[in-house]
């Protein structure tokens, strides 16, 4: 299920949050509504850590993660880190990464399994994130853009790219990826879509803005839909016995 | 098609790059909101390398560039009839019209676009994003949306306690036929040269509205006969006000408004309208993330008065004089 929320007025969801399988990071805001959004549908599930990073509420784009582990820009302060290692899960590794582009959320995007950084990265850093995070890195542009972390989301079952990237791109990307992927928009023709959705396997979060249409769009690829209840009835009733006489 | 009102004013400015002009505050430095990708940044968000790199003012006359690597560019800056694409542009600039309420920006941002015979976007280039709007809305007219309500509501609770409550009241009430909301924000570092043409504009459009709307309803909503402004402005803090200063800020006291603090005008033409004005008042910001912002000595607070239409003229004429005096 995709949910529309805001974080004190603004609709970029993605700059102030950060969604993963194991654990969900909220940026500490004036209200609570954005936490207890987050609270509300994760509740045991998953850990949902407020905190700040080098002192910012832009988190979102300050850090990336997975299921496997989370890196963080060096500016980290020593509290933040220590903070980030309580709460978070024993599997999961916490890690600072000394790299000259230190908004790590607009450099790398990732899902559990492979993941897609900046042009520019560093080899150390390509090997942290391949060490620390699980994961096979390549090295790619969407739609021309080296901000892969702004313009590509993806989960390990779907992920939304920037709106103008190419067929040919995106069957690429589709292929490195081992997801689908589709070209889109968030926030009511936000081309960010980085900055305004966040997602993982089982639900995804998106700003006010958003229409139905693109929320639609975000349910579909990310195969959200799934969790209802009807595709019991509709999709496998072949392999199911109704009654038995 | 946005329809090109005024000539275009220039001057030379320094451009850090159109998508990060756009995309900054308007009235607070914010050194945390970034919503622009910056894959360079040491956290630092795009208001940092834009204020970091500009020159002192945008003066045609003096050529003076304070380093061997900034190089002066001419930048023209138009007046656009606001479209729907300018969504996120102006929601951007209203992101703090009330403070840190949440309200429906978005709602209101939609009223703004859609009247386009009055109102105004200043534009880089056509197809750049907006980074300055104006406009004046009709509280009558648009008094049943959500988001006139959500504004009525918060200037009602700010002027509790206030002698000038009632005059406030007594807008939205008895006279809201004839009151127009008049809203204008910029980035704060948009040369002073483009407010004349700006207000000029503005004021020319609510007057060839009245004559030009389709029918005689849409005519009246125009015939403004007051203005309400709810602008930004900075209090200087007398010196045992600031030693105190941590503490009160947690406590609500009392708002005294005949503070003997100097009031500091981040647009040089409020303090025109302010002189003008038959009442205003003053009431803090209440946001904390706000204030954090706050420089050293000087308070950020809101600002609310309501300017009699007839005043405009002379308001426009001291506004001309006053950016070709800069």
């Amino acid at each position: 299920m995709a949910t529309r929320s805001q974080f004190e007025n603004s609709s970029e969801i993605g700059v102030f949050s950060k969604l993963t399988n194991a654990y969900c990071l909220v940026a500490i805001g004036g209200s609570e509504n954005f936490y207890s959004t987050f609270e509300a549908e994760f509740a045991d599930v998953i850990p949902v850590v407020k905190s700040s990073i080098a002192g910012t509420r832009v988190i979102g784009r300050m850090c990336v993660g997975n299921k496997n582990g989370l890196l963080l820009p060096n500016a980290t302060t020593d509290q933040e880190l220590l903070h980030f290692r309580n709460c978070l899960p024993d599997s999961v590794v916490v890690q600072r990464v000394d790299e000259r582009l230190s908004a790590l959320g607009n450099c790398i995007t990732c899902n559990d399994y492979v993941s897609l950084i900046h042009t520019d990265l560093d080899r150390e850093t390509e090997e942290l994130i391949a060490d620390v995070l699980g994961v096979e890195v390549f090295r790619q542009t969407i739609a021309g853009n080296i901000l892969v972390g702004s313009y590509c989301v993806f989960s390990n079952r779907g992920g939304l790219v920037h709106p103008h990237t190419s067929i040919e791109d995106l069957d690429e990307l589709s292929s490195l990826l081992q997801v689908p992927l589709v070209a889109g928009t968030v926030n009511r023709g936000s081309e960010v879509v980085g900055a305004g959705l966040v997602a993982n396997d089982w639900t995804a979060f998106c700003g006010l803005d958003t229409t139905a249409t693109e929320l639609s769009v975000i349910e579909s690829v990310f195969k959200l839909r799934e969790a209802q209840p009807s595709a019991i009835v509709n999709e496998m009733r072949a392999s199911l016995i109704d009654t038995m006489t | 098609m946005g329809k090109r009102k005024s000539l275009k004013s220039s001057s030379p400015v320094l451009p850090s790059s159109p998508e990060n002009e756009a995309n900054g505050e308007p009235q607070e430095s914010s050194k945390e909101e970034e919503d622009q990708p910056n894959g360079n940044s040491s956290s630092s968000p795009s208001e940092d390398s834009e204020s970091g790199s500009e020159p002192s003012s945008g003066d045609s006359d003096s050529d003076e560039s304070s380093g061997p690597s900034e190089d002066m560019v001419n930048v023209d800056f138009e007046f656009f009839d606001p479209r729907v694409s300018d969504f996120h542009g102006v929601k951007t600039l209203l992101r703090t019209f009330l403070d840190d309420e949440v309200w429906d920006i978005s709602g209101f941002v939609e009223l703004v676009l859609a009247q386009t015979t009055v109102g105004s976007v200043i534009k880089a280039g056509e197809e750049e994003d907006p980074i300055g709007v104006i406009s004046a809305l009709n509280l009558a007219r648009y008094q049943e949306c959500k988001c006139m309500e959500e504004i009525h509501k918060f200037l009602e609770r700010k002027s509790v306690q206030k002698p000038e409550a009632c005059n406030l009241e007594e807008l939205w009430s008895k006279h809201s036929k004839e009151v127009g909301l008049l809203l204008s924000e910029r980035l704060v570092n948009i040369p002073i040269e483009l407010a004349p043409p700006l207000y000029q504009g503005l004021f020319d459009e609510v007057f060839w509205a009245t004559e030009d709307e389709p029918t005689g309803e849409l005519q009246e909503f125009f015939k403004f006969k007051y203005y309400l402004v709810l602008t930004r402005v900075f209090e200087e803090l007398i010196k045992d006000e600031i030693a105190h200063e941590n503490s009160a800020q947690r406590k609500r006291q009392k708002q005294d408004s005949q503070k003997s603090g100097e009031l500091v005008y981040i647009k040089p033409e409020d303090e025109i309208l302010h002189k003008l004005s038959s009442w205003s008042f003053t009431f803090p910001v209440s946001a904390d993330s706000l204030a954090a912002h706050q420089t050293k000595g000087l308070r950020q607070m809101r600002l609310v008065m309501a300017v009699e239409a007839k005043h405009i003229e002379s308001f426009t004429t001291q506004l001309k004089t006053l950016a070709q005096d800069e």
